[in-house]
Formats: structure tokens, C-alpha cells, sequence
């Protein structure tokens, strides 16, 4: 058989030697987790927070929503530099990257180690609502009841924050209907400012009827939608209820991201005075 | 840091009660007035005060011969007092002119075809005593309902829709 | 513009010249609903007074005498030089006499106004942001008139008619010397009408062909009518409580217009007319018998509520804390010269003592208010400041050189100040929009967030004292730089914590964790600053200096995450708009900044002298 054989004792290069993948692995998570990416990331990061912010008055919410917090990259000209998306995927690859490395865990880190895991449970939240989070309204008025949805576009503020009208671009069915049997917005008494705002709707859900109270702070959860009084529309002295219908699959994490907080910065106490104790 | 996280425990366990206090304290009472026991007089002189309605439902209406909204709304007000003959339908009238406030009635009765009502009372307040000294009823018609144990349940300041039986279910 | 009437109704009702002493006590605390709230009469007064003349009293009078008199005695209190014009061309504008204390009387201004009624039409309907500042005085100084017109024009309907005759009152019952007013007139308001129907019909409208008894008809019938012209509109003064269900109180005007008298508003519209002939008489006895009635009549839900706010006026706790926090910071600057530990004592227990009122002033809002501290702009600037007045006690009680006291005094004491600027004319205790409405969320999450403000404003602080020190050559600042550590730390957990909390909230209420709002974007760069700090400091990229640097620029993060986002005026956090704040943010960054530039190039050259 000619030339393939080498001899048995001459090391080989083998691609998928698992030493030397782990070696360049372990150089790979290292380089990710220096701390002078976070240094230089999180400057740039809170630089494009702060013009964004600025921005907002200027070409609107949505527009620098996009531009400086929506985007990968963020063009200056010819230049491109990193957007939003970039930098906090760098700064959760580098999170991962530090926690990977800090195996196995020691009891003394457990409080940071939670700490940081809960950043990148928040993380993780932000990415599922960025991909998949839908949402949309709906306008009744007192008898109606619908199950169309209809998307934000890019809503349009006329007159101030209780009229404005939205236009919408896709519609969704949703499995169930809604009525609304009466909505009520209170004032402070002797003023026009509104104190609360609340729809007293009519569930129509496959063959089930039930009523619901859909107000200011207190949602209504169905189905994996949320239904959220959001405002209203005076239309010549009849008031319509403006729901908002939001669908996220991810909305549990930035709770389970708090609570982990929570519990990392209580735990990382415990064990600094235990320490200092000892 | 142990302190600070203790009082951050605390402000929010703080904060969480006050929540859970306010939504739970608070609400309006409903109004549970009694009425004055006012003296009135019938057109023809006789006295009478008002606590001798006790155990009756009475319905208390202020009107004019000269108020022109009273005028379609009496026999409307009449025709309701004969579907309803258990409530007392007080109605006082601050007309300064007796004869003008008689032949009001008269035309409201004739409007109404009713014929005489026992339930319905008919009081003469020249001097406005009642209407505005007592219940200061400034502009008619005004009608005031007031349940059998004579506590003032609720006003409305202009013509009331007596075809509407729900009015008298209070 | 229906104050024009009160030019020509009052001028010649006299009244008696003597104020006597009168027990303002209980009139202070009768219940009003202004502005969407019940309230003691002494607020409405201090606040309405602060409005027109730019103080909660007047040199010779309080607040509570100043409205009892606009109520009682109106001719008077009509000719009171009170409206303070604040735009010196708006005087000439006006054609009002020049004045060094540019104060001027109702009847002045109104009678200026009077001559310019068009223009006024106009201006009201522009865009209020569009107008120059002159024309935006005009149109202060033209709203202060009208609520003027309607405190005065309260009690109209119980002031005295002079054209009533004998006649009239035969008609009404009432022997031939009593006070007769237009709501005495009511009653034989038809019969007046029909009478004077007839003479019109007789003798044509001509008054001088009347007999004497026909011309006071005709005029007791004007006036009438002029005094229900001005009433309708009336609505300033809620002190009528609901008779028939309901939230909303009512003027005695509208009473009478919406038809919702009961006996029970007779009876206090009675009383009110004792108050009035009682201030008028200076019949102190009498007056305090119908303030006493009027204070405990039925509606007042919350007694005690009305007390404590009345008692909050006049002992002002944030003022109080406010005179402590200097006197403190005077105290301890005087113990650091002269190295005394009794001065410096002293200086602790000053700060203890106003940081207690400055708590008890946060508290008696909460229960006047019912809900938790942190509801406005003002309300969370008073908070950080007791924050950090509280945390710089904690620090001084560990080194007890005065340090503690003089960062804090000046944060909590500038704050305090901040905030009164932001109060302006208002009434700081508010009513809150319908979506701030009290939610756990939403409480947890600003108490939560404002604790973390002042942290970070303290460890700020801390940052500036290291840079001072250090350009002054001291040494031994480890410790120092450990509490900043330390301190930075704490900040972390409760602006990270807050954070995540308002996040919560927002899905609660608008169902989206995060959207990039201001307010939002402003506490999380105050987070990743502090994670930056933080984490730079620990890998070590940030040396001492430039921890420090950084630590002591972060007074300016805060300042414009938190105040210059409500600038901006975008999104759902904004409160409101005021230039004197947008300038004083800019101030106090610059000042920051040449602060930093400053202490940073005096440390570097000194230390390279060293190291040289």
C-alpha cells in the first residue's frame, strides 16, 4: 500500500484531537473573558445610550430606537462601528466565556457566580423578546368585541399622549374574543386629570364566557398574550378603550433574572462577612 | 454593605405593606340623610309635617305655574303616582299666586285622567320655606326621592323621565 | 373676563377698617378639593398667595388672614397691592405705575387689563411654548387675576344687596333693618322678574320715569343678574362637600347652578354667612364658633389628615432640615479649623437633628398624601436628599472628622434647594397621573432606585473629598479608597436592583420589560458606570486616581439621568419642562467637569514633582 503508514510512535495531528480543541478553547474563552473587553465595551455601549437618548427628541423613539439600540453595526459615514446588539452579544459571549472558565465552582464564588448568571438570564430575555416579542392593539368601544389585532407600524402622536393615531400595517387573529361591556376613566374630582383608567370586558374563550377587569398596572394574562389598558380615544364625547396586546415567549426571564439577582448579592454578603468573621 | 442590604429588605417590605394598606382602606359612603321634618300647608290651610309619612316611600317635587318644564312633566309625574299608589307623591308648589297654582293642577289632572289620587299630596309654600328655606332648591322643577324610613336617597335637579319604572325602585 | 363686574359691584359696599385679632386656627383647617384633592383651607391660601405674590404670607398678614379677607371683605381686599409683576416690561406694557416693589392691587391690574381684552383673547389661544417671556408674564399675571376674581366672588351670593326696599323685604319676611342678600333674594327672584316685566311693559326702560320703589326693582334685578353672570364659571373654591353622592365638591355657586342644595348645604352656607358677618364685626367669639362648625361639618373625611397638613405648612420639616444641614456644615468646617471634637459633636448632632425633621417631613407627606414617598420629581429629590444626608451620618459616625458631615450636608442641602426650585409655584403635595397610581411594583422600584441615586451622589462626594485631599498632598487616603469601594458597591445593589424593579413595573403596566425610555436609559447608565468603575477597578485597569476620577464624575451621570431626562421631554417619564433647570444642569456638569480637570492636574503636578 504505499505512503500512508507512518510509523506507530510518531505523534500525529489529528483535527479532532480533544486536548488540543480544549487548548484552543480554553485560549478562545480567555480571550474572551480579559477584562479590558467589558472595559472598553461598556464606555462605547453607554456612549450610544446616551446619544440615543438624546436622538429621541429629535428623529423620534422608534427611528433612534432602531438606529442606536436595534443594530449590529452602526455606520458613521464609510466608518462601521459596533451597534448595540454587537456589544452586549460581546459582552454575554464574555459573561459565558468568564463563568465557563471559573468551573468548577468554588463555594466562595457562589454569590458573583449568580450574580452574573442572572446578567445573562437578562440577556438571554432581551435577545427572545428582540427576536420574537409581537405587539399590537385593539380599540373598543362599549358593546364591541374583536379578536383582530392590529401591529404598530409606527404610531403617530397627535395632539399629546391620551389621542394618537397608529398606522397599523399586519393584522393577527387571536384565539379568543374580547367585549367590552363599559369603560370607565375617572377623574380626580373637579379636574380633567385622569386617575384611572379601566375596561370591564366579556373573555369569550372557545365555549367558556367569563368577565374580566382590565385596568391601569394590572393586566389581563391569556393564553400567552397580555392584554394591557393602555388608553383611550375620545371620539366625539364616545370613549374607546385602546388595549395593548403584547405576545412574548419570553417575558418570565427578567423575573427569574431579578430573582437570581436577589439571591447572588445576598449570597456573595453572606459569605463576605463569613469570610470576615473567619 | 450587610446594613445596606437590610435596609434595602426593609424599605421594600415597608413599601410593600403601605401598597396592600392603601388598596384595601378607602371608599365613599353612601349618603344616608334624613329628611327635615318640615312643616307644609295644604291649599287650603291645613298643617301637616312631614314626619307623618313615616313607613311610606315619598317622592317630593318642587314646581311653579310659571316654570314651564313642570308643566309637561306634572301629569306625567300624576299617571306615575297611579302606578304606584303605595308611594306618597308630595308635591309643593312656591307659586305666590294660589289661583294660578290651582288651575295648573287642574289642567294637569285633566291632562293626566287620573281623577283624584289619595297618594298624592298638593303644598302651598308662598314663602318659599320649604323649597328654598329648607332644601334650598334654587331652580325647578327639582325632585327628590326619599325612602319609608324618610332618609333622602337621591336629587334630580331637573325633569325627571317618570315613565321609566326603575325611577321608583330606590 | 368676567371680573369686569366686580370693578363695578364692590367699590361702594363699605365695611369696618379694623382687623381684630381672629383665631385663624380652626378656619385654617376647613376642607377644600383643589386640584384633585381635599385639602385644608391654609394650603389653597399659602398656595394661591404664592402664585400672585411669590411668598406663602404677607408681610403683614398670613396666608389664612390674607383669604379671609379676599372672601369677607372683597372691596378691600381688592385695592391690596399683592400681584407682583415679575417682567419689568410688562409694567410699562400694562401702562401700570412704576414701582421699586413692583407689587400692584387687583383693582389696578384688572382695570389694565380691562383696556387690553383682545390682545389677551389672542395670546391665550397661542401655544403657550411659542410665547416670548414677557408674553408668558402676561399670561401668569392674567390666570393669578382671574382665580383673584373667583376667591373674591366666592361668597357673593351672601354678601348684602342695598337696593333691597321695604317692599322687597315685606315680601320676604324679614323685618326692615336685616341684611338681605342675593340668596335671600332668590326667593322672590320670580316675582321681582314678573313685577318688573310689567313696569318695562308700562314705562318703557327708561329709570328715571320709575317711581323710587320700580327703580330699585330694576336695579335689585341687575345686579342679580350681574352677580349670576359672574357666578357661573365659579369653581375655585370647592367647600361645599357632595350632598348627593359622588367625589366631586362644589363652590357655592355652582350649587346653586347644577341644583345639588340640600338642607345640609343650607345649613353650611349659613355658617359661612356667620363667618362673614363674625370678620366683619371682628366678633371673635363668633367667628370662632362658625370656623369651629364649618371645620367639623360632615364630608370632612380626614381630619386629621387636614391637621397634620396644616401643621406641615407652618413648622416646614424640609425647611427646618434645610437650616440644620447648613448650620451643620457651618459647624463642622469650624470644628475641622479649629480641631475641636466638642464643635464637630456639635455639628453631628445638628445634621441627626435635620435629618429627624427631614424624615418626619417625608412621613407626614406619606400620611397626608396616603402613598408611598416617591411619586414626583420633587418627592424623589427630597428623598435622595434625606438619603444622603442619612449616609453621611453613617459615614461620619465611623471617622468623626467632619468629613461626613460636610459632603453630605452640602448634597442633602443643594438638593433640598434643587427641589424647591423645581416646586416653583405648585402645590408639591400632587396628585399623581393615572399610570403612576400606586402599584407595588412601581413603590418598591422608586423608593429602590432614588436609595441608589443617593448612594451614588454620596460615593460621588467621597470621590471629590479623595481629589481634594490628595491635591492638597495628604496621604493615607487606603481607607478612603475603600469606602468609595465600599459605598460604590452599594450604590450598585440598589440602582441595579431598582432598575430591574422599574423594568417589572413596565411589563406590568405597558408589557414591555424595556423600551429604551429616557428615564430608563438614564438609570442603567448609571448602573454600567458603576459596573464599569467597579469591575476597571478590580482587573485593575482603573488605578487609585482613576477610580477616583471616575467615582467623582458620576454626580454628573446622575444629575443628567435624572433631571436632564425630564428636559428632554420625551417619553412616558417626563414631568415637566423648566428652562432655570435646564441651565442649572448645564452649570453644575461644567462645574463638575473644571472640578475633575482641576484636582486631577494639581495631583498629577505635584506628584510628578515627587516622583522627580
Amino acid at each position: 500500500m504505499g505512503g500512508g503508514a507512518l510509523p506507530a510512535c510518531a505523534p500525529r495531528f489529528r483535527p479532532y484531537d480533544s486536548g488540543i480543541m480544549r487548548a484552543k478553547l480554553i485560549v478562545l474563552l480567555r480571550a474572551l473573558a480579559r477584562p479590558t473587553l467589558l472595559f472598553y465595551a461598556l464606555p462605547w455601549l453607554m456612549c450610544l445610550l446616551a446619544l440615543g437618548t438624546v436622538a429621541q427628541r429629535y428623529i423620534g423613539l422608534y427611528q433612534s430606537q432602531n438606529l442606536f439600540f436595534g443594530s449590529f453595526l452602526l455606520w458613521v459615514g464609510p466608518v462601521p462601528l459596533p451597534g448595540a446588539y454587537s456589544l452586549l452579544a460581546l459582552i454575554a459571549l464574555s459573561l459565558l466565556a468568564n463563568l465557563a472558565l471559573s468551573l468548577p465552582f468554588t463555594r466562595a464564588q457562589a454569590g458573583i457566580i449568580l450574580t452574573h448568571v442572572s446578567v445573562v438570564i437578562l440577556l438571554v430575555g432581551g435577545l427572545m423578546t428582540a427576536l420574537d416579542r409581537q405587539e399590537g392593539y385593539m380599540v373598543l368601544g362599549e358593546g364591541e368585541s374583536a379578536h383582530t389585532v392590529f401591529d404598530y407600524q409606527q404610531p403617530d402622536f397627535v395632539g399629546g399622549q391620551d389621542r394618537y393615531s397608529l398606522k397599523p400595517s399586519a393584522t393577527r387573529e387571536l384565539p379568543f374574543t374580547i367585549r367590552l361591556k363599559h369603560f370607565d376613566k375617572s377623574d380626580y374630582p373637579g379636574t380633567s386629570m385622569a386617575r384611572s383608567y379601566d375596561s370591564d370586558v366579556v373573555v369569550k374563550d372557545g365555549g367558556l364566557e367569563w368577565n374580566a377587569s382590565i385596568t391601569m398596572n394590572h393586566p389581563l394574562r391569556l393564553h400567552g398574550y397580555t392584554l394591557y389598558q393602555s388608553s383611550f380615544i375620545d371620539k366625539d364625547g364616545r370613549l374607546l378603550t385602546v388595549l395593548a396586546v403584547v405576545k412574548n415567549v419570553g417575558w418570565l426571564l427578567p423575573y427569574l433574572a431579578i430573582a437570581t439577582l436577589c439571591v447572588g448579592l445576598l449570597l456573595h454578603l453572606v459569605i463576605l462577612s463569613a469570610r470576615r468573621r473567619a | 454593605m450587610r446594613n445596606a442590604i437590610g435596609i434595602l429588605v426593609f424599605l421594600l417590605l415597608a413599601v410593600s405593606l403601605w401598597t396592600k394598606m392603601e388598596e384595601e382602606t378607602g371608599g365613599n359612603l353612601p349618603p344616608n340623610t334624613p329628611t327635615p321634618n318640615f312643616s307644609w300647608q295644604t291649599f287650603n290651610g291645613a298643617d301637616h309635617r312631614f314626619s307623618e309619612f313615616t313607613g311610606r316611600k315619598v317622592v317630593l317635587h318642587f314646581w311653579a305655574s310659571w316654570c314651564g318644564p313642570c308643566r309637561g312633566e306634572f301629569p306625567e309625574l300624576l299617571k306615575a303616582a297611579s302606578r304606584h299608589r303605595d308611594i306618597i307623591f308630595l308635591t309643593v308648589s312656591c307659586d305666590e299666586d294660589v289661583d294660578k297654582a290651582q288651575a295648573f293642577i287642574r289642567q294637569a289632572e285633566e291632562a293626566a285622567n287620573t281623577g283624584h289620587l289619595s297618594n298624592v299630596f298638593y303644598a302651598f309654600d308662598a314663602s318659599k320655606k320649604i323649597t328654598f328655606g329648607t332644601f334650598m332648591t334654587a331652580q325647578l322643577p327639582e325632585t327628590i326621592l326619599i325612602d319609608s324610613a324618610l332618609h333622602m336617597r337621591r336629587k334630580i335637579p331637573s325633569t325627571a323621565n317618570w315613565n321609566k319604572d326603575e325611577l321608583l325602585n330606590y | 373676563m368676567k371680573w369686569l363686574w366686580l370693578l363695578l359691584l364692590f367699590p361702594f359696599i363699605a365695611f369696618a377698617e379694623e382687623k381684630a385679632a381672629l383665631d385663624y386656627n380652626d378656619f385654617a383647617r376647613i376642607p377644600i378639593l383643589h386640584e384633585g384633592r381635599i385639602k385644608p383651607l391654609d394650603s389653597f391660601a399659602r398656595v394661591s398667595l404664592k402664585k400672585i405674590y411669590g411668598k406663602t404670607s404677607l408681610p403683614d398678614a398670613s396666608a389664612d388672614e390674607w383669604l379671609a379677607e379676599a372672601l369677607f371683605a372683597p372691596a378691600r381686599a381688592m385695592q391690596q397691592p399683592i400681584f407682583t409683576v415679575r417682567v419689568p416690561l410688562v409694567i410699562s406694557m400694562l401702562a401700570l405705575p412704576s414701582r421699586d416693589d413692583a407689587l400692584y392691587s387687583f383693582q389696578e391690574m384688572a382695570g389694565a387689563f380691562a383696556l387690553h381684552q383682545q390682545f389677551m383673547a389672542a395670546l391665550i389661544a397661542k401655544d403657550r411654548k411659542t410665547l416670548s417671556p414677557d408674553e408668558q408674564e402676561l399670561i401668569r399675571l392674567y390666570e393669578n387675576i382671574n382665580d383673584f376674581a373667583e376667591i373674591i366672588g366666592t361668597f357673593s351670593l351672601l354678601l348684602p344687596m342695598p337696593e333691597v326696599d321695604d317692599a322687597m323685604r315685606a315680601e320676604l319676611g324679614v323685618s326692615s333693618d336685616a341684611v338681605v342678600t342675593y340668596a335671600d333674594m332668590l326667593k322672590i327672584r320670580h316675582g321681582i322678574a314678573t313685577e318688573l316685566a310689567e313696569v318695562v311693559k308700562r314705562k318703557g326702560d327708561r329709570l328715571n320715569d320709575y317711581t323710587p320703589h320700580e327703580q330699585r326693582l330694576a336695579k335689585a334685578s341687575y345686579r342679580m343678574d350681574a352677580l349670576e353672570a359672574m357666578g357661573s364659571g365659579n369653581t375655585l373654591l370647592r367647600v361645599m362637600p357632595p350632598a348627593w353622592g359622588g367625589e366631586e365638591w362644589l363652590s357655592p355657586w355652582m350649587v346653586l347652578e347644577k341644583g345639588a342644595g340640600s338642607p345640609a348645604s343650607l345649613v353650611l352656607l349659613h355658617e359661612w354667612q356667620n363667618l362673614a358677618t363674625a370678620y366683619n364685626k371682628s366678633d371673635a367669639l363668633a367667628w370662632k364658633q362658625a370656623s369651629e362648625k364649618l371645620r367639623m361639618a360632615p364630608g370632612n373625611v380626614r381630619p386629621l389628615a387636614l391637621s397634620l397638613e396644616v401643621a406641615y405648612n407652618a413648622i416646614n420639616p424640609l425647611g427646618l432640615a434645610l437650616g440644620a444641614y447648613g448650620l451643620g456644615i457651618a459647624l463642622a468646617i469650624i470644628g475641622m479649623l479649629l480641631r475641636k471634637q466638642i464643635v464637630m459633636r456639635a455639628a453631628t448632632g445638628v445634621v441627626l437633628v435635620g435629618v429627624a425633621s427631614h424624615g418626619v417631613g417625608i412621613a407626614a407627606r406619606m400620611l397626608i398624601l396616603l402613598r408611598p414617598p416617591v411619586s414626583t420629581l420633587y418627592e424623589s429629590m427630597i428623598f435622595v436628599s434625606l438619603v444622603t444626608a442619612a449616609f453621611g451620618l453613617w459615614i461620619e459616625r465611623k471617622r468623626q472628622n467632619g468629613e461626613g458631615i460636610f459632603i453630605s450636608g452640602i448634597t442633602a442641602g443643594l438638593l433640598l434647594i434643587a427641589a424647591n426650585v423645581f416646586a416653583a409655584d405648585s402645590d408639591t403635595l400632587e396628585v399623581l397621573v393615572a399610570v403612576l397610581n400606586t402599584n407595588f411594583w412601581l413603590a418598591t422600584h422608586v423608593v429602590c432606585i432614588t436609595t441608589g441615586y443617593g448612594a451614588s451622589l454620596m460615593v460621588g462626594m467621597l470621590a471629590h473629598l479623595y481629589l481634594i485631599k490628595r491635591a492638597l498632598g495628604k496621604n493615607e487616603l487606603e481607607a478612603l479608597q475603600r469606602r468609595m469601594h465600599r459605598v460604590a458597591l452599594v450604590a450598585l445593589l440598589f440602582t441595579a436592583v431598582g432598575t430591574m424593579l422599574g423594568g417589572i413595573w413596565a411589563d406590568q403596566s405597558w408589557g414591555r420589560f424595556w423600551g429604551w425610555d429616557p428615564k430608563e436609559n438614564g438609570a442603567l447608565l448609571i448602573v454600567l458606570w458603576l459596573i464599569w468603575l467597579l469591575h476597571g477597578r478590580i482587573a485593575g485597569q482603573l488605578e487609585d486616581l482613576g477610580f477616583a476620577v471616575g467615582t467623582a464624575l458620576i454626580n454628573m451621570v446622575v444629575g443628567l439621568a435624572w433631571v436632564g431626562v425630564n428636559l428632554l421631554s420625551v417619553g412616558l417619564h417626563s414631568y415637566g419642562f423648566t428652562d432655570i433647570a435646564a441651565n442649572g444642569l448645564i452649570a453644575f456638569c461644567v462645574a463638575e467637569c473644571i472640578f475633575v480637570t482641576v484636582t486631577t492636574a494639581a495631583i498629577k503636578l505635584r506628584e510628578r514633582h515627587i516622583h522627580a
